[in-house]
Formats: structure tokens, sequence, C-alpha cells
């Protein structure tokens, strides 16, 4: 059922099995799932059915270090979340994503990508997806398509499931309306987290209403899913007299993480049969799950073993106009096709997608402002290390070479062009993706990560998140179908502990 | 003469230079060009056409060199292990068709050349100084 306390000035006490605070997809998907197996639920909501410039407000915060959008309109808060306004890109880790890499600091999860494979599988459906098949190879049968011949390169063709995309709330209200199970409460801001007084265990979760009433919900288990930024907010919130809860050792809100993208050069190339022009758009498929993939360029394991690189991806974009370099170097690069017998026929812009190195100074804090409610605001201090650059760069050589090698075109790299650079800006301009990850990360060891292996906080027996802030490193691909996996896979660990 | 290899540098008497991206060796010395390597750089131009064009590029490279470089080193680098008699013995044909695959060859395992932003093969990039350096 769906309650909405817009107009509560009440303090009343509800009690479920589990509360979850945040109704977005990770909320959402982790609240129905666990109803399903039987168990009540209390869903608090900060904004309403839509998008309202109050519940808005509640998520601003500043940006302390690098160039960053605005935190109140970097996420959504209504039901369904941030899917009000994603853009349907899926794609699960990659295998090395998972694991522990000597050149990457403080990489590894705790499980390989075989533990969330059946997980994956149930968020695919979520987004109205079909089965999790993102081998280029099976695509490209599927579809009678030619890709390009890059199985055996250290560049290889990377797929995207596109979402139509799916909008949780509208897609889950009248569900969440008719459910006997689930309550849902719209407008009613999760403002603390209070523990037992003797035990390590949480008594209840106090939502605050616009009017100023109060929800004061208690229940067998609670699970924050309020996004990247605002996961860290609430526990660093939490408990005024010390440093946070669950922060003991200091890790709640380190290692933001999101994905850089920048744009990084042209390719030029020639494209007689249009396979290139393929990477520059959706290819749909009509009525079909998914309606469309898109296609991109990755690298493969075995380069970034080889090379020590963080994992990288391109995109092709196609040129509104000309590109940014001068003149002369467009009459280069028709007559360097020349010279290797081809016809530079097409321009795209390169764009990167790459993984963040974890770092510990790239964080959220909290601020000396407060919102209306009288929560902290977060302060986002986001950095990126050399060695995520050096990557970006690295890959632009790697791609280069690819297409060389194969006679397909050439690409010049703004990251290569000092002073030539694109008119803009010199490189890197780089910004993210809307992707906040990593401020609460998964690891076994409680002086590394905020929870463990089952989503669960080190020093509180029932407190769990939900939402990408669990993810020690990122790959590249966008976070939904991960994050959703991982919901999926908690509520099964909730009920099975329940049961 | 139209043709003819002009560039005629009295530098300095000592000193061997990186050559840069072409992995070559040059001295500053007048122009040490050999009459093969004038008549094979002549040929490279005729057979790649468009090869004028690359010379903005070109320029560029050898701005960007620790050293300026003779088309008689360039020559040399672009010649490989083949003899540039042998080379001169070639149809257009032939050498565009050595070319392409050297530079598909350089591609696989040489170095690459950054040429004021553009990832190039060594190869391309000597070509596009080649053309700077004739007149």
């Amino acid at each position: 059922m769906i309650h909405d306390a817009l107009s509560l000035t009440s303090h009343e006490k509800l009690s479920a099995d589990v509360c979850v605070v945040g109704g977005g997809p990770a909320g959402i998907a982790l609240a129905r799932r666990v109803s399903q197996r039987g168990a009540r639920v209390v869903l608090l909501e900060s904004g309403g059915l839509r998008p309202e410039p109050a519940a808005q407000s509640l998520g601003a915060g500043e940006i302390l270090a690098e160039q960053y959008w605005a935190l109140d309109t970097s996420r959504i808060r209504a039901l369904g979340g941030t899917s009000h306004h994603w853009a349907g890109w899926c794609r699960p880790l990659d295998g090395l994503d998972f694991e522990k890499r000597g050149w990457v600091a403080h990489s590894g999860w705790p499980f390989g990508f075989d533990e969330l494979s059946p997980y994956y599988e149930m968020a695919q459906q979520l987004v109205d997806l079909g089965p999790l098949e993102y081998d280029p190879g099976v695509w490209s049968e599927q579809l009678k398509r030619r890709f390009l011949p890059l199985s055996s390169g250290d560049i290889q063709n990377s797929v995207w499931q596109l979402s139509a995309p799916t909008h949780f709330g509208k897609k889950f209200q009248a569900e969440l309306e008719a459910s006997s199970r689930i309550d849902v409460w719209l407008h009613a801001t999760g403002l603390r987290i209070d523990r037992h007084p003797k035990l390590p265990r949480i008594q209840s979760v106090v939502a605050v209403t616009p009017e100023g009433g109060l929800l004061e919900v208690h229940a067998g288990s609670f699970v924050l899913a309020t996004g990247g930024i605002d996961n860290a907010r609430l526990l660093l919130a939490s408990e005024a007299a010390g440093v946070g809860l669950g922060n003991e050792h200091g890790v709640v809100g380190q290692f933001f993480l999101e994905h850089p993208h920048s744009r990084i050069g042209v390719l030029c190339c020639d494209d007689d049969n249009g396979v290139v022009a393929q990477y520059a758009g959706a290819i749909d498929i009509p009525g079909s799950r998914p309606p469309a993939i898109r296609l991109g360029l990755g690298l493969s394991e075995e380069v970034q073993r080889r090379e020590r690189l963080l994992n990288v991806s391109f995109s092709l974009e196609p040129f509104v106009g000309d590109p940014p370099y001068p003149e002369v170097q467009a009459m280069a690069s028709r007559s360097l096709s020349a010279l290797r017998g081809t016809r530079e026929h097409l321009r795209f812009e390169l764009l990167v997608r790459s993984e963040q190195e974890p770092d510990a100074q790239s964080r959220v804090v909290l601020t000396r402002h407060r919102d209306r409610l009288g929560l902290p605001w977060a302060g986002l201090e986001w950095r990126r290390n050399p060695r995520t650059l050096n990557s970006i760069r690295f890959a632009a050589e790697l791609l280069a070479r690819s297409f060389g090698r194969l006679g397909l075109g050439h690409v010049y790299s703004y990251a290569h062009a000092g002073k030539d650079a694109r008119a803009s800006g010199a490189w890197p301009d780089i910004w993210g993706g809307h992707h906040h990850m990593g401020t609460t990360r998964m690891h076994d060891d409680p002086r590394e990560g905020v929870v463990d292996r089952e989503c669960r906080v080190h020093s509180v027996d029932n407190l769990f998140i939900a939402g990408s802030s669990v993810f020690p490193t990122a790959g590249y691909a966008n976070p939904t179908l991960t994050l959703l996996a991982l919901s999926l896979r908690l509520a099964d660990r909730l009920t099975q502990a329940q049961s | 003469m139209r043709h003819l290899v002009k560039r005629r540098r009295i530098v300095a008497l000592f000193g061997v230079v990186a050559a840069g991206a072409v992995g070559v060796a040059a001295a500053f010395r007048p122009d040490p060009t050999t009459p093969i390597e004038r008549q094979l750089a002549l040929k490279l131009r005729h057979a790649l056409d468009p090869f004028w064009s690359l010379r903005p590029l070109g320029e560029l490279h050898l701005a960007d060199l620790p050293a300026r470089l003779h088309a008689g080193a360039l020559v040399q680098a672009l010649s490989g292990e083949a003899a540039p008699q042998q080379l001169l013995s070639a149809t257009d044909d032939e050498l565009r068709a050595m070319t392409r695959e050297r530079i598909a060859k350089d591609y696989e395992s040489a170095p690459l050349v950054n040429v004021r932003g553009w990832l190039l093969s060594p190869t391309e990039a000597s070509l596009c100084a080649l053309s700077a350096a004739l007149d």
C-alpha cells in the first residue's frame, strides 16, 4: 500500500520485518523480493510520486574538490529514484573487475562474478531486458551484423543492452499500491538511525515529514538504499556524539567512485560498409527484449593485466560540426588515409568511460550547512588519481594501434596533442556520469570496508546497505544492473536469515 | 630543379642526435643525402599521392624532433632493410603495397609516434617528415 505523509503532523510508530530507507531501484527491488518471500516491509521515500523541488532540495550539498554536478540534480528523490532520469544503459561488471588486481589499489570484491550471475539474470528482467547475454559474437550472429574484427586484440567489442529505460516508480506503482505486505510512505525522509542502548543493533529509524510529523519504524532488519552520497551521509550523521554509525575505522564516506567520462579524441576512418557507424548509436531491435543494444570498445582482460591498466571503454559519437582540430590536420587525416589505401569517410568523437582507482581521499564528508530538516549537508571531494588518467591515455594509444593494424583509420588524441588540444579546453576535461559509488564499500576486513560480503554494516547486526555505495571497485559498466543484482541478493540473505 | 633536395645545412661539426620517432641518427652537417636517396625520395613522392598534403603535418613533426632530419636519413629509415637500389627498381604499385604492409606491421609492434596528437606508425610519421623535407 502507498501512504502519503505529506500532511502528517503526528508521531506514528510502525513496525515491520524489514525497513527500507529509499524508494529508488535498489529499495524497490529489495522490498518486492523480500515481500514475495513473506516479509512485511515499510519503505520510506523522501519524495512523492514525481520529482518536486522541495524534496530535491534535501539532496543539496557542496562540491569541495574536482568539479562535479550539483548534488541536488544528480539524484532524484521520488518513488523510483533516479530511474526518473536514467539513460537505460545496462551491462554487468566484467569478471576481472571483481578480482584483486595487484596494480589497482584497494581492488577486489569478496566474491566473483559467478556469485552475482543469477541475480544479474533477475535484474535483467526488472529493467525489461532479455537474457544476460553480453557476448558481442553472439549478438553479431543473432542480429546478422558484422562487427569490427577485434576478438583477439587488446581492444575488444563490448555490448550494452539498453533498457527502455524502465521507470521503477511507474512500473511498480500499481503493484505497491495493491501490496498487503509493503507499506510505502511517501514524503518520509530518513533522519536518524537509533541504536539499541545495549546491543549492537538498530532499534528504529526515524523519518520526518514536511509538516514535522515523525515516523518511527521498528523492524528486524534495516536497509539503507538512499544512493551513494546519502547512504554515507545518513551513517555519518546518525551518531552525533561519535564519528558516525558503522564508522569505527573511518571508512564511511571514503573511496567515492565515479566513472570518469572524457572526450579523448577523434577517430578518422574508412567505413564503406557501415561497420564502424554501427558503434555511433543504438542498434534498435524492434519488438525485442532488449529493445536496443549499443556497441562500444573495451580493453581485453589480457592487456589490462599486461599493461597494469584500469578498465576503460570507448563509445563513438557522431560529430555535430567539424572536429576540433586545425584544418591542417583535417587535410593530413585525409592524406594519411590515402597513404594506406583507405578513404577517410567518417570522423567520430571518442568518448571514454573509465574505471576509477579507489582512493580514500576521494570521499563524502559532512559540512557545516544543514538542510531544513536539520541534517548536515554532504560535501563531495571527488578526486581522480594519475593512474586513472594514465590508463585513459594509454587506452587511446591501444585504440590507435588496433585501428591501424586493421587498416581502418587513425586516432587523433586530445590527450596527446598538448597545446593543439581541442579549443574548448585542454585535456583532461573529465566529468562524472552521475554514478555515485564506493562510499560504504564492501570488504571482509572492517578496517577496509563498511559492509561485509552480505552487505551488512560490520559493527551492527541488523543494518544493511543496498546500492552502488557498496561497490569496492566499479569497472566501467553503468552501475544500475549491478546494484539491482546486489539488492536482490541481499533480499535473499535477509529472508533466509529470518526464516 | 624541382625534384632536387634543396636542404643544405651547415650547422655543427659534431654531435650525433637522436632521430626521434624514426629511430635514425642524423648528424648536424651538410645534408648528406646521396643521389640514390634523393631519387628514392622523389619516387616515393610520385608513388604515394597525395604525398604533398602531408607536408604541414610533417613540418610540425620535424619541428618537434630534437634535430632537423634530412631527406636522406628519412629515406634510410623508410627503406629499412631493403637496399635503395632495390626499391628504386620497384613499380609505383609495388612501392605502395610495400608501404602499406610496413605500416600495418608497424602498428603490430613498433612504438607509436605522436605527431601533435596524431598517433601514427613510424612509417607514416617518416613519410610526413619526408614530405616536409622535400621541396
